[in-house]
């Protein structure tokens, strides 16, 4: 008995060890590391499955270079966990190339580990901007960041709404609520400092904190302040609980824009109801970027993965699958054949040799990256809820459906 | 008369919310006034009937007050059921382990309930969510009100009902002694059962009441519990009267100095105000000293 399970298990262990050799010796091994259970598991899994579907399409097709692509899977919850992770990956499994996220805090923990180790790390998700500034020198993130997504927000009050009332920018009265998580004020900042560079100040900075029970007296002191324009970045309980408030108190602003998060997805729309429209986003295009704005390549990268994504998943995808999709299908199309090994150096040399105008990934971006690893060919369009849907309204290229009631009526009575 | 409408609004909101933590809070320091047992996991049943409401309102399209006429009883039948003999064990361990075992059935229902209905916040919406009450000159939300005049019908009614029934005098005389309260012939483990799933029907009628004005998700009980600790301790452990009042107070600085200093203070500012309660009245606003031995007031 004994010696048989003694003979199985050597068995055994030299077949993993066969095969571990065997993997790493041909394939492309991959670190992901995703929030895979706990709080963040639905929106980690979804965009997990983003980055398996341009593996899978790669594979199809024969791989990067003839060899094939394996993704090490590890589930990151907490910024502690991932560095342990990372360090497993890297230093156990021997895996030369992180991929991942969801969340700013997680990606930055294993862009720590990347950079300790030199093993490059390609970000799909994350938005702070921190994650390139930090020097580290093999970090690229091809989407958007915190301060690509004020931007649009600031171009959009600028050149949309601005001249639509009549005013200049600098005379109008610019409010900002934000919840206080490094999320929240991180955009908060890139708003004011962009916003600055236009010449207009900020009336008010409010921050919050988004497990809020309440939010009426920060709704009574807008109320009073009557801003012509109101930003905010709020998770999702929040931005139902506000904008419900907002309509209770009688409170309307004329413009009122938010930057990602909550207001962007279906379940905030059930929540305010019809009172979401109208309600401005800056994001990517959730529902998918028109298609003459794309390259035709692109745009026919995007139906393939729409198609995929709703017979793996059966849903649409949403914004952070996309952004992961379209993450890895470059990478294993445009970074890697022509690195051909996973040396930092030359990962490096061939992601800063990229030079693709707008409208040549599946999101719109084109791809130029800053010497700090950061695409500079990113950005987020103006969205908004009409009729029940995210259409497009800005800018010209993008747009799907013309702005309306820029600026937002007052609340019908009820 | 003479107030601006912006002091009217400021009372108004802190009444508002005032109620709602009124409405977590009770049961807590029921619990606590006659079990001696600091239950960790009460706000988790204010979650789960959060939950039930949802699921009510989506799969049946049944109304959430009307759902909760049947949600309401089934945690009290739930209660002495089921639970009944956790009860029972609960009451009579050393409070290190009344602590450990709350709070360990708190992380077993967050992550329950993640298990079954994820991580993502559900909200509802009926065709009366954005309705409007004129009362005097104010605008009430409904769906607030409704949760603020159920609050006040339900302390006074608990009030009177402990002070002038013969149950609640028998709950009374159990909290004061238990064993003094056996020889006189009543059945303290019945009511200990019976006080617990009261306590806990009131953490789910809590639940229907918030479930239209808020979002549910599995750690949305938890956060509410927090503040109903800081509102029965504040008020005087086991005391409901010091329930009220701790509730009305938290929701009127939470909502004034969220007001007049910022939004991101408010938390701040109760906590301080919390410590000074403390370090000024040990046993709360309207507590009694050791009232971790001395019976529901």
């Amino acid at each position: 008995m004994l010696v048989r399970t003694g003979g199985s298990l050597l068995a055994a262990t030299l077949a993993l060890a066969a095969a571990s050799a065997a993997a790493s010796a041909e394939d492309w091994r991959i670190g992901a590391l995703f929030p895979l259970s706990g709080g963040l598991s639905v929106l980690g899994t979804e965009a997990l499955a983003g980055s398996e579907i341009a593996v899978e399409m790669i594979n199809e097709h024969g791989g990067v270079n003839g060899q094939k692509v394996v993704l090490i899977k590890a589930d990151v919850t907490s910024p502690a966990n991932a560095t342990n992770e990372a360090r497993r990956l890297v230093t156990r499994e021997g895996v030369k190339f992180l991929t991942g996220t969801y969340g700013s805090s997680i990606s930055l923990a294993i862009a720590a580990v990347g950079n300790q180790f030199k093993v490059p790390y390609w970000e799909g998700a994350a938005v702070s901007d921190e994650l390139t500034q930090r020097g580290y020198g093999y970090v690229f993130r091809l989407n958007d960041n915190a301060s690509a997504m004020a931007a649009g927000l600031v171009q959009a009050v600028d050149e949309m709404f601005a001249p639509k009332i009549g005013k200049d920018v600098k005379s109008l009265k610019i409010a900002m609520i934000h919840e206080d998580s490094a999320f929240g004020t991180s955009i908060a900042k890139d708003f004011e400092a962009q916003m600055k560079e236009k010449g207009a100040t900020l009336a008010a900075l409010e921050p919050y904190a988004a497990n809020t029970q309440d939010l009426s007296p920060l709704v009574l002191r807008l109320k009073e302040l009557n801003p012509d324009v109101l930003a905010a970045t709020q998770y999702f309980n929040d931005a139902v609980l506000f904008w419900r408030q907002a309509r209770n108190a009688g409170y309307r602003p004329k413009y009122f824009a938010a930057i990602g998060a909550g207001q962007a997805t279906p379940d905030y729309r059930k929540g305010v109801g019809d009172d979401a429209e109208g309600v401005l986003i800056a994001d990517v295009p959730s529902a998918g970027v028109k298609a003459d704005a794309l390259v035709p390549e692109a745009a026919e990268l995007q139906r393939e993965f729409v198609k995929r994504y709703k017979a793996k998943m059966g849903k649409e995808p949403a914004s952070h699958s996309t952004r992961h999709f379209s993450a890895m299908h470059v990478l294993l199309t445009k970074v890697l054949p022509k690195a051909a090994s996973f040396d930092p150096d030359k990962i490096k040399a061939a992601v800063m040799a990229l030079d693709e105008p707008i409208g040549s990934t599946i999101l719109g971006f084109g791809i130029k990256f800053a010497p700090e690893g950061q695409n500079s060919r990113s950005f987020n369009v103006i969205l908004q809820w009409q009729k029940g849907e995210l259409v497009t309204v800005w800018p010209q290229r993008f747009a799907t459906a013309a702005p309306i009631m820029v600026p937002l009526p007052d609340w019908a009575a009820k | 008369m003479g107030l601006s409408p912006a002091t009217v609004d400021l009372v108004l909101a802190s009444l508002l919310l005032g109620g709602l933590y009124v409405t977590v809070s009770i049961g807590l320091s029921l619990v606590f006034g006659v079990m001696r047992v600091m239950n960790f996991a009460h706000g988790e049943f204010v979650m789960l009937a959060m939950y039930a409401v949802y699921w009510a309102y989506e799969a049946g399209g049944i109304d959430p007050y009307v759902a909760g006429l049947v949600i309401v009883p089934a945690v009290f039948l739930v209660c002495v059921t089921v639970l009944r003999p956790f009860v029972l064990w609960l009451v009579n361990s050393p409070p290190l382990v009344q602590v450990f075992a709350t709070l360990g059935l708190s992380i077993a229902l967050q992550n329950l309930a993640l298990l079954l209905w994820a991580g993502n916040f559900r909200s509802i919406r009926t065709s009366y969510s954005n309705t409007l009450v004129d009362i005097a000159a104010m605008r009430v939300p409904l769906t607030r009100l409704v949760a603020f005049a159920v609050a006040f019908l339900l302390v006074i009614g608990l009030h009177l009902f402990m002070k002038h029934s013969f149950f609640g005098k028998a709950v009374r005389a159990t909290a004061q002694n238990r064993r003094t309260a056996r020889l006189m012939g009543i059945n303290v483990e019945r009511i200990y059962v019976l006080v617990f799933a009261l306590g806990t029907s009131i953490a789910g009628l809590a639940g229907v009441l918030l479930m239209p004005i808020y979002s549910v998700h599995p750690g949305a009980g938890f956060q509410l519990a927090l503040i109903a600790f800081v509102v029965v301790v504040l008020g005087g452990l086991g005391s409901l009267p010091g329930a009220v009042l701790g509730g009305l107070l938290i929701g009127l600085v939470e909502v004034c100095s969220g007001y007049f200093i910022s939004p991101s203070m408010k938390q701040i500012v109760y906590f301080a105000v919390f410590i000074i309660v403390l370090v000024t009245r040990p046993a709360g606003l309207l507590g009694q000293r050791g009232a971790e031995e001395v019976g529901l007031k």
